[in-house]
């Protein structure tokens, strides 16, 4: 998931720093046409630079979760091994005293 | 005439960054669309694919809009540059006279690398020349671009062309005397400049119409335009090849004289050319005084009539 974010990342990047394309002083239909076809390119690139962001931190924060979630079953998992061990060894106490008192 | 101007650096600047900005649209849609949603909790995976298809096909649709602009871009630059010498023309051809220098043979030859026979001679020759107020800064960069790899035909004639419009006319007495030299240049450069450009330019308008903006207006302003420059130029060619007549005859004529008394070691030429006064500079002189008002006046009526078509080029052009 990780791995997805930066990916996505490392493609936003450059989609994220089109310059701008100085075509002003043509003007002709064809070259308002030209220079829309240009705006949308770059609008497009930029829009999707943004939402691949968005989606890498949406990603992220997923892993984050999935991360957190597992710290803290394996933080619950080695409490319940810890108390069932307690509970053996006290079981065993308690079985050794009573066979010493006998006779 | 309306002055019409066509910014051709912009085009040129412009055009590798529109390949760049194709390029990045194009790889970054392919690679986003490569991606999978594989290890993705469920509930993200099904928003994930969503996205990574949506951007992948904006990204996509992007680039194919801007598929071949860059090169048209380029095309395009290069007419705007035709365009800008044509109009040059006409308006050099309104003022007092051309602009003429002197030749500086040692410096054209170092600066384009020009054999030194052809330098020598152009050198000897262009002292008569230069002093009728000729220039080899047409023919001397023309030989140079005949031999540059990296130019296309297109561009070494429309070069060419764009450096006799703006010598107006000189390209005829830089041919010739190149052309006496290398026997290469001179029936390219007398037919660019006696044809002026008629061909290229028919040339570049039938490529006009490929790069036309696909609207009717254009092609009819496209039509206009061929049809008022082919008048043009037709007035033009026939003033510019008689002027080319006489200019030929007399530097030949010029040049002969001159050739002989070189050949002689000790002529006359030699001693004269040296001394600034001779016959064959004297000979040569007069040559090109004759052919510099012939061709003046060639590149004169050539102007004028061109410059009846120019407004429409551009116009049809752009």
């Amino acid at each position: 998931m990780r791995a997805l974010a930066a990916t996505l990342r490392g493609l936003a990047g450059p989609l994220g720093t089109v310059g701008k394309v100085d075509l002003e002083n043509w003007e002709s239909p064809r070259g308002r046409e030209v220079k829309g076809e240009i705006q949308r390119g770059a609008g497009a690139a930029a829009s999707a630079s943004d939402e691949l962001l968005h989606l890498a931190t949406e990603i992220a924060r997923a892993a984050d979760r999935v991360e957190q979630a597992q710290f803290d079953w394996s933080a619950r998992a080695e409490a319940a091994l810890a108390d069932a061990a307690r509970g053996q060894t006290a079981q065993g106490a308690a079985t050794g005293s009573r066979g010493a008192a006998r006779p | 005439m309306s002055v019409i101007s066509i910014d051709a650096t912009q085009l040129f600047k412009a055009a590798p960054r529109v390949g760049e900005l194709y390029l990045t649209l194009l790889r970054a849609g392919k690679a986003v669309g490569a991606l999978d949603s594989a290890g993705l909790p469920p509930a993200l995976a099904g928003r994930a694919e969503s996205v990574l298809s949506s951007v992948s096909r904006k990204l996509g649709d992007a680039a194919n809009a801007l598929d071949g602009t860059a090169d048209e871009l380029l095309r395009r630059a290069g007419l705007a540059e035709l365009a800008d010498q044509l109009s040059t023309l006409a308006l050099a051809t309104e003022g007092p006279g051309m602009t003429l220098g002197f030749i500086d043979a040692a410096r054209v030859a170092g600066t384009y690398g020009v054999p030194a026979n052809v330098a020598g001679i152009a050198s000897k020759i262009g002292w008569g020349v230069g002093s009728a107020g000729l220039a080899l800064s047409v023919g001397v960069p023309t030989a140079h671009d005949l031999g540059n790899p990296y130019l296309d035909d297109d561009r070494r004639v429309s070069n060419a062309v764009a450096r006799s419009i703006t010598g107006g006319g000189v390209i005829i007495a830089g041919g010739i005397i190149i052309g006496m030299a290398s026997g290469v240049l001179l029936p390219v450069a007398v037919a660019a400049a006696a044809g002026l450009a008629f061909s290229v330019l028919d040339k570049k308008l039938g490529i006009t119409e490929g790069l036309a903006d696909g609207i009717d207006w254009a092609t009819d302003q496209t039509s206009a335009a061929s049809s008022a420059i082919a008048h043009g130029a037709g007035k033009a060619g026939t003033a510019i090849a008689d002027g080319a007549g006489k200019a030929g005859t007399a530097i030949a004529d010029g040049a002969g004289k001159a050739g002989h008394a070189i050949a002689d070691g000790a002529g006359k030429a030699g001693n004269a050319i040296a001394d600034g006064a001779g016959k064959a500079g004297g000979a040569i002189a007069d040559g090109a005084g004759k052919a510099g008002g012939a061709i003046a006046d060639g590149a004169g009526k050539a102007g004028g009539a061109i410059k009846d078509g120019v407004g429409d080029v551009i116009g049809g052009i752009f």
